[in-house]
């Protein structure tokens, strides 16, 4: 429990190795988030379960260093854990803007409305993204390849992944088009037209990856949806054996007892918490999808 | 005609197909047996039913395990390919019937 608590509140002494811990480790790095270095393997480990166990509360999509501003950036609730007493409008602005990285199709993320630099589908506000699908197309230039990857959803999207000059780097190697894979990136608009800015590309390397995240796409825009609509930002239809800690979910919803959000604690709750959510360590969608095949 | 590729298109199975008649679909399915004139092949979908891709020209190689179809699916329920690919053989355990079925 300390551990979680603390690392929310840590932010500020070590932003850099939260960033790097949330942002640029990706959705898709299913073996490599167990670093097994304390507060980042536990915290990715957590954020795994939420991706992969079907009872997801939270959607699990919350990146905690979305933006460069440490584990406590998106949640202006959280006490004395910034560091920075003289940050300026602009970062006051964006740490109050929950950071989510949201699961989408294309077509979902060719239909968001752009107002005010904020991409809305719906009411769910985006701004990190990911997607499945195949490459149809890989053009590759002296700083950046491009993509057409294409999900069945509607015509293939671009996708730009900037290239590190630095030879050392093994980003350079180009995914061959036909290829599965899982995108991770910003969504932007260019004269009325959508692409990706991709920080990770993977390949799928299991073909339940790409059902897990058909399903987590409806999970996550009904879970964000629902909570943006509702003054109570709890699981009101989820939980409904009474809440497990006292003052997560009633009365004021955004800022409970222990200092953390709501969602901070679901997932404290998950880990380490009551064993109506049990983590059990390994990812539970295989698991689930062995038992349905019909032989 | 405009490249099926551009057009959003539905994941199906073999039952879903009459209800999709005319429309650009994707089909997955592990093959179960090939035309002997390579412009027809029958791929069995997650739940063991049927489907029958028809192609423009004949199969320049040969193909087998998993594979995914993009086509228009004709009048008489079978799909009319426009281009396909083939799963990696070690995607094999791929639970078929429950990508369809949301």
């Amino acid at each position: 429990m300390a551990g979680v608590r603390g690392a929310a509140r840590g932010g500020g002494a070590g932003p850099r190795r939260e960033t790097r811990g949330w942002g640029l480790s990706g959705v898709g790095e299913s073996d490599r988030l167990d670093r097994g270095g304390g507060r980042g393997g536990r915290e990715a480990a957590a954020r795994r379960a939420d991706a992969n166990d079907c009872r997801s509360l939270t959607g699990g999509f919350d990146s905690f260093g979305g933006s460069s501003y440490g584990g406590a950036g998106g949640y202006t609730q959280s006490p004395g854990g910034f560091g920075s007493p003289t940050a300026s409008q602009a970062e006051k602005k964006s740490r109050a803007r929950v950071q989510h990285i949201v699961p989408c199709t294309i077509s979902q993320l060719l239909s968001a409305t752009l107002t005010d630099e904020v991409f809305k589908i719906g009411n769910v506000e985006i701004s990190q993204v990911t997607i499945v699908g195949i490459i149809r197309n890989a053009e590759k230039a002296p700083t950046n390849i491009v993509y057409k990857v294409d999900d069945m959803t509607a015509a293939p999207m671009d996708v730009r992944q900037w290239v590190d000059t630095d030879d050392a780097s093994g980003e350079n190697t180009v995914v061959p088009p036909e290829t599965y894979v899982k995108v991770a990136g910003h969504l932007r608009s260019f004269q009325n037209k959508k692409s990706l800015v991709a920080f990770k590309i993977i390949p799928l390397e299991d073909m339940n990856e790409f059902t897990a995240h058909i399903l987590e796409v409806v999970n996550a825009h009904m879970l964000l949806s629902k909570s943006n609509n509702q003054v109570s930002a709890g699981r009101p239809s989820i939980s409904n054996s009474g809440m497990g800690e006292p003052g997560n979910f009633s009365g004021n919803n955004f800022m409970p007892a222990n200092g953390l959000t709501v969602v901070q604690n679901q997932v404290e709750e998950l880990v380490f918490g009551s064993p109506r959510f049990q983590y059990i360590g390994t990812p539970i969608w295989p698991m689930l999808l062995e038992t349905t095949s019909v032989t | 005609m405009v490249d099926i590729l551009e057009l959003p298109r539905a994941r199906v199975n073999a039952s879903m197909l009459t209800q999709f008649i005319d429309r650009p679909v994707c089909f997955v399915g592990r093959l179960e047996k090939i035309h002997p004139t390579g412009k027809m092949f029958i791929l069995s979908d997650g739940e063991g039913k049927n489907g029958t891709i028809e192609l423009m020209e004949p199969l320049d190689e040969e193909i087998s395990g998993v594979v995914e179809v993009v086509g228009k699916v004709t009048a008489k329920a079978t799909i009319m390919c426009a281009s396909y690919i083939q799963f990696k053989e070690d995607c094999a355990r791929f639970g078929m019937e429950d990508s369809t079925n949301i």
